[in-house]
């Protein structure tokens, strides 16, 4: 059994859907994430990762299934859901003409953050993020990733019990976006759950506890990061980019035994070191011209391309 | 039910005063339609009767000047309304503690304060162009007739925004709708100068209701004839309010 098993789940999905018309953007997903845990949604654009925030979230009716945020129906019960909920959405959703500290507070006292509490929490954060010579500055004036910033950082005012993040670190500087995930990490030991979105293999890797690869609306795995890519079952993995056409060189590849193609010559082998000499003399024997060759432990993105044969962007 | 009604009117509020241009810029519109058409318009019409005495055009106009001030502060809120799905604001409120009741009751406080400050600022300005003091013992009638005006327009723009996602179709129809509404009403004539079926059409208009009580708050008396129309005004407003409050439970994001 599951480790954190004597825990209630803090969501649970049944075959969430949701239909845009002929389009199914989220087809019959159903997972499980546990009070305290990361769970990441790792997937390509117009996966359904949004879609599926959306309906967590209470703002977009499911078209079927039903989904439970700690202990309570998204539809039935949407008002008691929102009081337990946080969300920082894909959309920038600032108020463009107020100030950075306005923003900040206006956030708290929607969220029903008490006025003292409010004021600390704003003051750590601000500073946190080191939006301090920004405090009185217009949002329209800010650029882009300080924008992202304010976004972000105003989200951890409160205590939730569940906290959405739809590609919250897109746009930040490595120096916020490792500042977001210490937040992320602290809130959850803390006990609450996060729910985080991104395209980001790396983040989803050092953050996640599970993720979920979800693909044209539907859920293609679901383990935790380790699990994931040693369903590669191990070795190194060979990029290879070649001049003009690949096709015939991955042809003539996918004919050798030690070397599995994963899609687009990225090469899974069991010893990198041992089979590379060859590799190349048999790639110029089929008259391929190589341009760069690079070697790697396996990632979630290779998992991605074996699970769909394709790149995640 | 109206949880977050005080965070949400602070936020409608904060946004407004921080684009204070807007205040000028919205009130510079009705003082303008004083200045020169009403100006033109007095070497046409000599005097107009109203309530059985001979009154200036300038006078006559000036309400109706009030009832286009308030009405542009209820246009506010289907631009703020039309901006905040926009940039994702709305979603952000609608996924967090506060109901969507006290988001659209928060949107209606705010144009009626708008419109408070809107009817002193035009009366500062305006009053002395017209050369005429108001009476205290108007006063309660011109507020509550700037009230009921707010709620109306400000329902009605956000049921507009609330079914019209983009911004050139919803620019166009509050273009197209803001021309009837202005002269198929007794803001610029009494009704009884203009022909029948444009009259029939003024009936309908709630912008008629807002200009004739703002009027008799303003120079006349609450008559008989301005009872009922508070009345009519009152059951304008609670339509448009209970449409509203249906169409923000219904908006999607
Ligand atoms: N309101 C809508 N009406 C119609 N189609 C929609 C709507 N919202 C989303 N879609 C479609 O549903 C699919 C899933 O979209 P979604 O925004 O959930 O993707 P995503 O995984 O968040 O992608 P991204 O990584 O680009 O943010 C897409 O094909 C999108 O075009
Ligand atoms: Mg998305």
């Amino acid at each position: 059994m599951r480790k954190n098993s004597h825990r209630v789940p803090a969501i649970e999905c049944v075959n969430l859907t949701k239909k845009f018309g002929d389009l199914t953007a989220v087809d019959h997903i159903s997972f499980e994430v546990k009070e305290g845990e990361i769970f990441g949604l790792l997937g390509p654009n117009g996966a359904g990762k949004t879609t599926t925030i959306r309906m967590l979230t209470t703002v977009l009716p499911p078209t079927e299934g039903t989904a439970i945020i700690a202990g309570h129906d998204v539809v039935k019960e949407s008002d008691r859901v929102r009081e337990k909920i946080g969300v920082i959405l894909q959309l920038p959703a600032l108020d463009w003409f107020l100030s950075v500290y306005d923003n900040f507070d206006i956030y708290g006292r929607i969220q029903g953050v008490p006025k003292k509490e409010r004021k600390e929490r704003i003051d750590y954060l601000i500073k946190e993020f080191g939006l301090e010579e920004k405090e009185k500055t217009k949002i329209e004036l800010l650029s882009g990733g300080l924008e992202r910033r304010v976004q972000v950082a105003r989200a951890f005012i409160p205590e939730h019990e569940v906290l959405f993040l739809d590609e919250p670190t897109l746009g930040l500087d490595p120096q916020s976006r490792l500042k977001v995930w210490d937040l992320v990490r602290e809130h959850s030991k803390d006990g609450e759950t996060i729910v985080i979105t991104t395209h980001n293999m790396d983040e989803a890797d050092a953050l996640c506890d599970r993720i979920g690869i979800i693909d044209q609306g539907k859920i293609i795995a679901l383990d935790s990061p380790k699990a994931l890519k040693d369903r590669l079952g191990g070795g190194d993995i060979i990029k290879i980019d070649v001049e003009g056409d690949s096709k015939y060189i991955e042809q003539e590849i996918s004919k050798l035994d030690r070397v599995r193609n994963l899609g687009g010559l990225a090469l899974q082998v069991e010893n990198a070191d041992q089979i590379l000499p060859d590799l190349t003399q048999f790639i110029g024997s089929k008259g391929g011209k190589i341009k760069n060759i690079s070697v790697r432990k396996p990632t979630l993105e290779d998992v991605f391309i074996k699970l769909t044969g394709r790149e995640i962007r | 039910m109206m949880k977050g009604l005080r965070s949400l009117y602070y936020r409608e509020m904060r946004i407004w005063s921080r684009t204070y241009w807007m205040i000028v810029l919205s009130l510079s519109t009705p003082i303008l339609y004083i200045l020169l058409f009403g100006l033109a318009m007095t070497g046409l019409i000599q005097g107009i009767d109203y309530q059985g005495k001979e009154i200036d055009y300038l006078l006559f106009l000036l309400p109706g000047m009030i009832a286009m001030g308030i009405h542009g502060c209820g246009m506010n809120a289907c631009w703020t309304l039309f901006m905040d799905r926009q940039m994702g604001t709305l979603e952000q409120i609608l996924s967090s503690p506060v109901t969507r009741s006290a988001y659209g009751f928060g949107k209606i406080l705010s144009v009626v304060t708008q419109s408070f400050i809107q009817v002193f600022l035009i009366l500062v300005v305006g009053l002395p162009l017209v050369g005429k003091e108001i009476s205290i013992a108007n006063l309660p009638l011109l507020l509550f007739s700037a009230f009921l005006g707010g709620v109306c327009f400000c329902s009605f723009y956000m049921i507009l925004a609330s079914i019209i996602k983009t911004n050139d179709l919803l620019s166009t129809i509050s273009t197209l709708i803001m021309m009837p509404m202005m002269f198929c009403s007794s803001m610029f004539y009494p009704l009884d100068m203009i022909p029948s079926t444009l009259r029939y059409l003024a009936y309908a208009n709630p912008m008629t209701y807002i200009a004739n009580t703002l009027r008799a708050g303003l120079i006349g008396s609450l008559s008989k004839q301005v009872s009922i129309e508070l009345l009519v005004l009152c059951a304008f407003s609670i339509a448009l309010f209970s449409a509203s409050v249906l169409s923000l439970r219904r908006i999607r994001i």
